[in-house]
C-alpha cells in the first residue's frame, strides 16, 4: 500500500474549472492560489452561477491539520517540549540525557493524549455530521500515532540495561487495549457476577494482559470458588513469578529458572487432570502453560497480532529481548493473515519497528500518517536522532533526515496567521537550511502594522539578520512616507541606515521648515545622537535646530558661530542659504558685535557665492522670489555695517 | 489533506493569462485577454477589487510585482508590444512608465531581486530581452540583448542576489553578479550575465526539443548550488543544477508529462516546484531525502474532507 502511494502522481485538480490550463502561484508555506488559465470567450453577463468558477482563483492549502483550535494547543505545548529538549541535548550527556529523552518522549505522548481526548469530546458534542467525521478521522490517526510512539519508545528510547522489555510491552498493551478492564468493571457491578455472559471472556482478556490480581478477584466471585480446582488455579496465579517484583533482586537467568519451575508446576497439575471438571479453568491453565493451540483460539480476544505477541511472550518467553522479538512476530501476524485479516500500514510500521528498521518506520509514517501534518514524524525523528538511533550522515538532499522533516513541519505552520512564530523556532534548530528558510519566510511576511514589523525585527535582531532588518525598516519607512508620516518615516530610515532615503526625507523636512518656520518632529531631531551623521542633510537639520535653541536661550555668540560653521561647511542645501542669512540678520543688527570681522568676511564670501549662482541662472534662481532677492541686497548692507562695527570694536580692543 | 479556503472571483471578461501575488501575499494582480489588469486585496480571507487598470491595447500576458521597498509597483506586458509599469500612490494606481521599444509581443516580465534596485527584464517575441532600470528620479534606462532567442523569447527569470556560498557568511558581501535565465522558441535555455554594464551570454543549455515555455530560477536555499527549472512544449520539465564551483550545468528530466507544460514556479523556500500543464493539472514536486525529484503524495487526500460550501480537490 505504501509503495503504491509513493509511485502515484498526485494532482491538484480544482473542480469547476472548465477545460483550459490550470495554473498556480505560491503563497506563504504550503499555500497555492490556483486558477484556470482560460476563460471561455463566450462569457457574458447573467450566465449560470456554476460557470462563474472559470474566473475564480482558489486559495488552496495543505498540511493544515495543525491549524485548528484544538491542534493548535498541541503545536504550542509540544513546541515547549521541543525547545527544552534541544537545550538539554546541548547541555547534558550520558544517562542523564537518556532519562531526559524518555521524559520528553512521555511529555509529547501525554500532550498528544490530552489533545486526542479533547477531540473525542468535540466529536461527541459536535452536531455537524461532516465536522464529526473529520474529528473522528483525526482521532483515529492520533490513536495510531500513540500506539506507534509508545512501542518505539520501548524499543529505541527507554531501553533497559538488561534488554528485557516484557513489562513495558505489557503496560503498552494495557494502555491501548482496555476492553478486558471495562468488561471486568461491568461484571463487578452485576448482581451475580459469575453469571454475567462475559464473565469468562473478561477473565481471559485480563489474563492475556497479565492482570493476575484482577483475574483472581473475578475467579473468587465464582460460586465454585471453594472447589479444589479453583483453589489450585488461585495458588498458581498467586505464585506466578513477575519480573516487576524481582528485577532488582534477581538476574534474568535466575528469574528464568524460577519461572520455568513455576510453569512446570502448572504443566504437571494440568496433565494430572486437576481441572477436567472445569473446561474454562483448564483453558486458563493452558494459557499459563503457554500452550500454542490455546493462543490460536484466543487470538480474537487479543484483537491484533501485536497484542497476541505480547501475551505469548508473557507465558512462553518472559525474558525475551528486543532483538529476538521479530522471531516471534511473524508467527503472530500469520495467525491473523491466515484467517483473512488484512495487514495495514499500522501493522507494517510496527513490524518494521520490531525489525529495528527505523528508517522504514519513519518513511511509512511519513507516507501514511503525515497527510494532515508533519507533527508526528518530525518530533519523533528528532527524538530518535538525539537518542543516536539514526545515522547522522547527510543525505543526498543536503541535510539529514531530522532536518528534512523539521523543515516540513515548520513550513506547514507558515501559512497560519499565528503559528508561523512557532515555525521559526523550529527552523532555528535546522543547522543547514534553517537560516535561509527563516530569511525567505521573514522576507515574505506582510508588514500589516507596526506591531507586526516590530515582532519581525525582534526575530531578525535576535538572529543577527542585518539585511532583513534593513529591508523591513526601509519598507516601513516608505510606507510611513507615503502616508505623510514624516517623523515615523525618518526613524525607520535611520534604523535601516539608508542614506539616500534619509537625505531625501530630510530635505522635505527642511523645505517644510522654510515654508512654515516651525520645526516638526523635534522629539526625534533632539534625540538623534550619533545617528545624525548618517547623512549630511540630517546633520545640518539637527545642527540648525540647535542654532535655534541657542538663539532662543540668548546664547547669541554660540548661536552665531554655529550658524557660520553651517554655512562654511556647506552642509545646507543652497536654497536654504537665504533662510540662514535671514537668521543671521538680527545677529548682525544687534548693538554688540557678534560676528567679528573675520566671520563677517566669511559671511560676505558666502553671500557672494550665492549671488554668483543666481546670476548664473541655475535652478535656484527660479526658486527665489524677487522679494527674496531684494532681501539679499539688504543683507549686503547689514554685513557692511557689521564689518565696520567689528573693525572699530576690534581696533579699540587692540589699542587698549 | 488539501482544503480550499476561499475563492476569488476576478470577473475578467476573457481568458486570464496570469495572476501574481505581491511579495507579501496580500495583493493579487490578474491580467487577461480583455486587456485589463485587476488588483485585489486578498488579506484575511477576503477579497476586494482595488483597481482595474487599463492601458494595454491587446491581451495582457504577464505581470510582475516589484519589491515593496519600491512601493506598490507592478509591471505588465502584452501583445501590444508594450511593457507598462504601474504604481500606487495614496491608494490610486497610475501608469508610471511605458516602454514600447519591442517589435513584437512581449511575453514575459520579471523584476530583479531588490538588492539590485528597481530593475526589470522583459522577453519578447522579437527575440530580444530588454533590461529596464529606474534611476530613482523617474527616468528609466534600457539595455537590450539582441537576438537572445531566434523566433522569440518566452520567459525570463532572475538569479537570486545572494552569493550561493553565503550560508554562514553574514558580513557585508560584495555586490553579486546579476544573472538572468531565459527560454525561447529556439528550444534553448540561456543564462546571461552582466559584465561592465553589458549583458553577455554565459551558458546555452540544450535539452528541450520544442519551444521552452517557462523558466524559473530557484531561490537560494543556502547551499552552494544553483537550480533552474524549465518546461517546454515537448511535455518535459528539466531541472538544471550547477554546483557553484564549476561552469557546467547538469540536467535531469523531472518527468515526461502527457501534455504541454506551461508553467513552473518555486515555493518561497525553493523546496517545492509547482508544475502546471495543459492537462488542467498542477502537480507539486520535491527533492526527496535520496536526492530524487518526486511528486509529493500528500495533496490528494482532500476528497470528502472539505465541509460544504468549499470545493473539492481531487
Amino acid at each position: 500500500m505504501a509503495t503504491e502511494r509513493e509511485s502515484e502522481t498526485v494532482h491538484l485538480n480544482v473542480e469547476g474549472c472548465p477545460d483550459g490550463k490550470l495554473q498556480a502561484i505560491w503563497g506563504l508555506g504550503n499555500q497555492l492560489f490556483a486558477f484556470s488559465g482560460s476563460t471561455p470567450n463566450t462569457r457574458s453577463k447573467g450566465r449560470p452561477a456554476e460557470n462563474r468558477a472559470a474566473s475564480d482563483i482558489c486559495d488552496v492549502r495543505w498540511n493544515t491539520e495543525m491549524h485548528t483550535s484544538i491542534t493548535r494547543k498541541l503545536v504550542n505545548e509540544t513546541h515547549n517540549v521541543f525547545v527544552m529538549l534541544q537545550g538539554q541535548v546541548a547541555s547534558s550527556t550520558g544517562s542523564n540525557l537518556q532519562s531526559q529523552m524518555v521524559m520528553s518522549s512521555k511529555q509529547y505522548r501525554a500532550i498528544l493524549k490530552a489533545c486526542s481526548m479533547d477531540l473525542m469530546h468535540m466529536a461527541e458534542t459536535c452536531e455537524d455530521e461532516g465536522e464529526r467525521e473529520s474529528f473522528e478521522d483525526q482521532i483515529q490517526i492520533f490513536e495510531m500515532i500513540q500506539l506507534i510512539w509508545g512501542f518505539c519508545q520501548i524499543l529505541f528510547i527507554e531501553v533497559t540495561p538488561d534488554g528485557l522489555l516484557l513489562n513495558q510491552l505489557l503496560d503498552w498493551i494495557k494502555w491501548h487495549f482496555t476492553d478486558g478492564k471495562r468488561l471486568a468493571v461491568d461484571i463487578l457491578h452485576d448482581e451475580i457476577p459469575a453469571e454475567h455472559p462475559a464473565y469468562w471472556e473478561a477473565i481471559f482478556r485480563l489474563l492475556l494482559q497479565g492482570e493476575v490480581d484482577s483475574v483472581r478477584k473475578l475467579l473468587s466471585l465464582n460460586t465454585s470458588n471453594q472447589n479444589e480446582a479453583f483453589l489450585s488455579v488461585d495458588e498458581l496465579l498467586r505464585k506466578m513469578p513477575q519480573w516487576a517484583h524481582y528485577h532488582h533482586a534477581l538476574s534474568a537467568a535466575e528469574f528464568d529458572m524460577k519461572w520455568r519451575h513455576w510453569r512446570d508446576e502448572c504443566q504437571r497439575r494440568l496433565e494430572e487432570g486437576h481441572y477436567v471438571a472445569f473446561p474454562n479453568l483448564e483453558t486458563l491453565v493452558m494459557v499459563l502453560c503457554g500452550d500454542e493451540n490455546v493462543f490460536a483460539e484466543m487470538k480474537d480476544m487479543c484483537g491484533s497480532w501485536y497484542h497476541l505477541l505480547v501475551s505469548k511472550m508473557l507465558y512462553q518467553n518472559p525474558t525475551v529481548r528486543a532483538p529476538d522479538l521479530h522471531h516471534y512476530a511473524e508467527a503472530c501476524m500469520e495467525e491473523f493473515t491466515l484467517s483473512g485479516t488484512r495487514m495495514g500500514e499500522l501493522d507494517n510500521i510496527l513490524l518494521a519497528a520490531i525489525q529495528f528498521d527505523i528508517h522504514q518506520v519513519i518513511k511509512d509514517s511519513s507516507a501514511f500518517l503525515s497527510t494532515g501534518s508533519w507533527w508526528f514524524v518530525s518530533h519523533f525523528t528528532d527524538l530518535l536522532h538525539h537518542c543516536g538511533q539514526l545515522d547522522t550522515q547527510n543525505l543526498a538532499y543536503g541535510s539529514n533526515l531530522r532536518e528534512f522533516l523539521l523543515l516540513e513541519y515548520a513550513s506547514s505552520l507558515m501559512s497560519h496567521k499565528s503559528l508561523w512564530q512557532v515555525g521559526i523556532d523550529y527552523l532555528d534548530y535546522c543547522s543547514v537550511f534553517g537560516r535561509t528558510y527563516i530569511t525567505q519566510f521573514i522576507n515574505h511576511m506582510s508588514l500589516d502594522n507596526e506591531k507586526k514589523a516590530h515582532k519581525l525585527l525582534h526575530i531578525c535582531e535576535e538572529r543577527n539578520m542585518q539585511e532583513e532588518v534593513q529591508t523591513i525598516c526601509k519598507v516601513m519607512g516608505m510606507k510611513s512616507l507615503r502616508r505623510g508620516k514624516l517623523g515615523a518615516a525618518l526613524s525607520w530610515f535611520l534604523r535601516s541606515r539608508d542614506v539616500t532615503a534619509t537625505s531625501k526625507l530630510t530635505e522635505r523636512l527642511i523645505m517644510e521648515y522654510s515654508k512654515t518656520g516651525q520645526f516638526e518632529y523635534t522629539d526625534i531631531l533632539d534625540n538623534l545622537g550619533p545617528a545624525m551623521f548618517l547623512s549630511n542633510r540630517l546633520t545640518f537639520l539637527v545642527k540648525y535646530r540647535e542654532f535655534h535653541k541657542l538663539y532662543e536661550s540668548g546664547e547669541t555668540n554660540k548661536a552665531a558661530s554655529l550658524l557660520l560653521s553651517l554655512l562654511e561647511a556647506r552642509l545646507a542645501p543652497r536654497t536654504f542659504w537665504i533662510t540662514l542669512f535671514k537668521d543671521a540678520t538680527p545677529l548682525l543688527e544687534s548693538k554688540e558685535v557678534i560676528f567679528n570681522s573675520g566671520q563677517t568676511y566669511v559671511l560676505m564670501h558666502c553671500l557672494e557665492e550665492l549671488r554668483h549662482e543666481l546670476d548664473a541662472k541655475t535652478d535656484i534662481s527660479q526658486k527665489l522670489t524677487d522679494m527674496e532677492k531684494d532681501k539679499l541686497d539688504l543683507l549686503q548692507l547689514c554685513l557692511t555695517r557689521n564689518l565696520s562695527k567689528a573693525i572699530k570694536a576690534e581696533g579699540t580692543v587692540k589699542t587698549s | 489533506m488539501v482544503s480550499v479556503l476561499n475563492t476569488i472571483d476576478t470577473a475578467h471578461e476573457d481568458m486570464v493569462h496570469d495572476a501574481q501575488l505581491d511579495y507579501y501575499g496580500t495583493k493579487l494582480a490578474t491580467c487577461s485577454s480583455d486587456r485589463s489588469i485587476k488588483v485585489f486585496d486578498v488579506r484575511n480571507g477576503q477579497q476586494t477589487l482595488i483597481s482595474d487598470l487599463t492601458g494595454h491595447e491587446g491581451p495582457v500576458w504577464q505581470l510582475a510585482w516589484a519589491h515593496p521597498m519600491f512601493g506598490s509597483t507592478l509591471a505588465s506586458c502584452g501583445y501590444d508590444r508594450k511593457v507598462i509599469i504601474w504604481k500606487e500612490t495614496n491608494g490610486t494606481w497610475a501608469k508610471l512608465y511605458e516602454y514600447s521599444n519591442h517589435d513584437s509581443s512581449v511575453n514575459s516580465v520579471a523584476f530583479a531581486p531588490h538588492e539590485f534596485g528597481l530593475l526589470l527584464a522583459c522577453g519578447s517575441s522579437d527575440g530580444t530581452i530588454s533590461i529596464l532600470s529606474s534611476t530613482g528620479d523617474g527616468t528609466w534606462d534600457s539595455k537590450k540583448i539582441n537576438n537572445a532567442h531566434s523566433i522569440g523569447c518566452n520567459a525570463v527569470s532572475w538569479a537570486p542576489a545572494v552569493t550561493p556560498n553565503a550560508l554562514f557568511d553574514t558580513g557585508n558581501r560584495p555586490p553579486t553578479v546579476k544573472r538572468i535565465v531565459s527560454g525561447g522558441c529556439d528550444n534553448l535555455v540561456k543564462i546571461w550575465r552582466e559584465e561592465d554594464g553589458q549583458w553577455i551570454e554565459e551558458q546555452k543549455l540544450e535539452g528541450h526539443s520544442d519551444w521552452v515555455r517557462d523558466v524559473a530560477w530557484a531561490p537560494s536555499i543556502g547551499l552552494p548550488k544553483s537550480i533552474i527549472a524549465t518546461c517546454s512544449q515537448d511535455c518535459r520539465v528539466i531541472i538544471w543544477t550547477n554546483d557553484g564551483t564549476s561552469n557546467t550545468w547538469s540536467s535531469k528530466v523531472l518527468q515526461k508529462f502527457n501534455d504541454v507544460v506551461w508553467h513552473v514556479s518555486w515555493s518561497i523556500t525553493g523546496n517545492i516546484l509547482a508544475v502546471s500543464g495543459g492537462d488542467n493539472k498542477v502537480s507539486l514536486w520535491k527533492e526527496s531525502t535520496e536526492g530524487q525529484w518526486v511528486c509529493i503524495s500528500d495533496v490528494n487526500k482532500g476528497q470528502g474532507q472539505i465541509s460544504e460550501g468549499q470545493r473539492t480537490l481531487q
